[in-house]
């Protein structure tokens, strides 16, 4: 025992003494990196498109554009006509790509108007209508206000700070992008 | 009464001395020079709940940014994860191995790099690949009565864009799994994304930037913008065109070029997450009030842009225009990172 503990004590005081010391500092490890994903080693050295490729990209017309920029919304009554929600609201815009078109187009928005009173459980169930009246549309963007001047105000002026405070509901889907939401009042609701 | 102090620190450090190194995995890994940015371990159990049988493994990690000086296998814009596990305990039932060793991920596609480090100590796995199923992982597997009671792995690494998250590694001996928490690739990477000028020099071959996005990832890219649009952009010809938009006038013109551009950002974040040029995520955060909040994603942000564009409205044009603007210049991006 007194043989042990003295071995001990022996090697205690020399570990004392070496680490006391004013040695050089402990080596950086050397480690190696053994990669065994071959997917990383894909290949990237694929020759760039030439040049006269990109002159012809540029040179192409522009395609057709619709006439002129107005002011004011639009409000296309062949969407407000799809719009027949039960819970209170107005339809203070909607829009698509083809205004000329008879029938709903593919990407379509809506701003709507409802009373700043009105219940999350209300505005939920406006929301779960508009997109659900809409479900063949690729894209759709929907804006529920409580406030038509905000719903209107260009945002540029204050970087959308009054209309945003007014936003009280959304939808947004985009097929192409995997987006499918609601949000009311700022809560993620599941569509 | 001093004899007896000498015998108990003796003792103590004996005991101490012995038992240091089975304290953390891995050990031999650490740099004198830096830390890592993060550290954890913490214990999996696997259990038998039938016959009571039970097996535990302490887990430890390590995550390096790509700056870190102690980062084993750094790459720009990526994060280094590095993973070490050692058998604890058995239980009543010896003679059994770790056979898997899985660290689930986001993003199976955003594995920039995998494997195992040598340099120390440790069992060698028998390989390291990403998986998919039964949910996107990296899985180290190791031989058969490789990985016994007592024994330490080598350090598993993986490489991925992803930020540091909340997640799980699993384990599994025979048909048993069991999983614990640990930090993994769970976060969007973080966002760098270009200007509408640089695209439209990268797409008219401007020689500077022929590096970037080789080969066929330009087309690849061009061709995903253009599906992101939900039909708004009809071709790859049609939004190179609108991306080459020379004029300062027509608002509808200029809004559809910014736009093209966040959805050239978008699909290179998309196809391409590790790239350090140009990239955006469908989920990256936008603050665009400019509160210090996040209130709204990129995918969010193209789908208005584009409804914008079609109103016909001046005004619904120029927010168009300037949001779009804004996301290519990164001034509305939550996370914003220049790798360059």
């Amino acid at each position: 025992m007194g043989f042990a503990a003295g071995l001990c004590a022996g090697a205690l005081a020399g570990w004392l003494a070496g680490a006391g010391g004013r040695g050089p500092a402990p080596a950086a490890p050397q480690v190696r990196v053994v990669p065994t994903f071959e997917a990383a080693r894909a290949d990237e050295a694929a020759a760039a498109l030439g040049a006269p490729e990109a002159a012809a990209r540029a040179a192409q017309p522009d395609p057709a554009e619709p006439a002129a920029t107005q002011t004011g919304l639009p409000r296309a009554e062949k969407l407000v006509a799809i719009s027949r929600s039960r819970e209170p609201h107005d339809v203070l815009a909607a829009w698509d790509e083809d205004a000329a078109s008879a029938s709903p187009g593919e990407r379509r928005a809506f701003v709507l108007l409802v009373s700043p009173a009105q219940s999350d459980a209300s505005l939920e169930a406006l929301a779960r209508d508009v997109r659900d009246e809409n479900e063949d549309a690729r894209l759709l963007d929907v804006r529920v206000y409580d406030d038509a001047d905000a719903a209107r105000s260009p945002r540029v002026a204050d970087a959308g700070q009054r209309a945003r405070a007014h936003l009280v509901a959304e939808v947004q889907r985009n097929e192409a992008a995997g987006l499918d939401v609601i949000q009311v009042r700022g809560r993620r609701v599941l569509p | 009464m001093k004899r007896r102090f000498l015998t108990s620190a003796a003792t103590l450090f004996c005991v101490a001395f012995v038992s240091a190194p089975a304290l953390a995995g891995g050990w031999w890994l650490k740099s004198p020079a830096c830390d890592p940015d993060s550290v954890g371990s913490g214990t999996v159990n696997i259990q038998d709940s039938v016959t009571g049988n039970f097996w535990s493994f302490e887990v430890d990690y390590q995550v390096f940014a790509s700056n870190n000086c102690a980062n084993p296998d750094p790459v720009n814009g990526s994060f280094t994860y590095v993973y070490t596990v050692t058998f604890a305990d058995e239980g009543p039932i010896s003679g059994l191995s770790l056979q898997n060793l899985r660290v689930e991920i986001a993003n199976a596609s955003a594995v920039v790099d995998a494997g195992y480090l040598t340099g120390g100590p440790g069992v060698q796995p028998a390989g390291v690949s990403v998986n998919i199923t039964p949910a996107n992982n990296v899985t180290a597997s190791f031989a058969d009565g490789s990985l016994n009671v007592g024994d330490t792995s080598l350090p598993i690494y993986v490489v991925s864009p992803y930020q540091p998250g909340a997640g799980v590694v699993n384990l599994q001996v025979t048909a048993f799994t069991g999983s614990g928490a640990a930090l993994v690739p769970a976060a969007l990477p973080q966002a760098c994304p270009c200007t509408t000028s640089y695209w439209n020099l990268r797409i008219t071959l401007w020689p500077f930037f022929l590096h970037d996005f080789p080969g066929t990832q330009l087309d690849q890219i061009e061709t995903k913008a253009v599906a992101l649009s939900g039909g708004f952009f009809t071709s790859k010809t049609d939004l190179v065109a609108a991306l080459l938009y020379p004029g300062l006038l027509d608002v509808r013109k200029k809004a559809k070029r910014e736009l093209a551009a966040v959805l050239l950002n978008a699909a290179a974040g998309e196809l391409f997450p590790a790239n350090t040029k140009c990239r955006l995520f469908l989920g990256t955060q936008l603050d665009q009030d400019n509160d210090g909040t996040p209130d709204s994603t990129v995918s969010a942000a193209i789908g208005q842009i584009i409804t914008e564009i079609q109103s016909n409205d001046l005004f619904t044009q120029l927010d168009a225009l300037s949001m779009a603007a804004q996301i290519d210049n990164g001034q509305d991006v939550v996370g914003l990172v220049l790798f360059h």
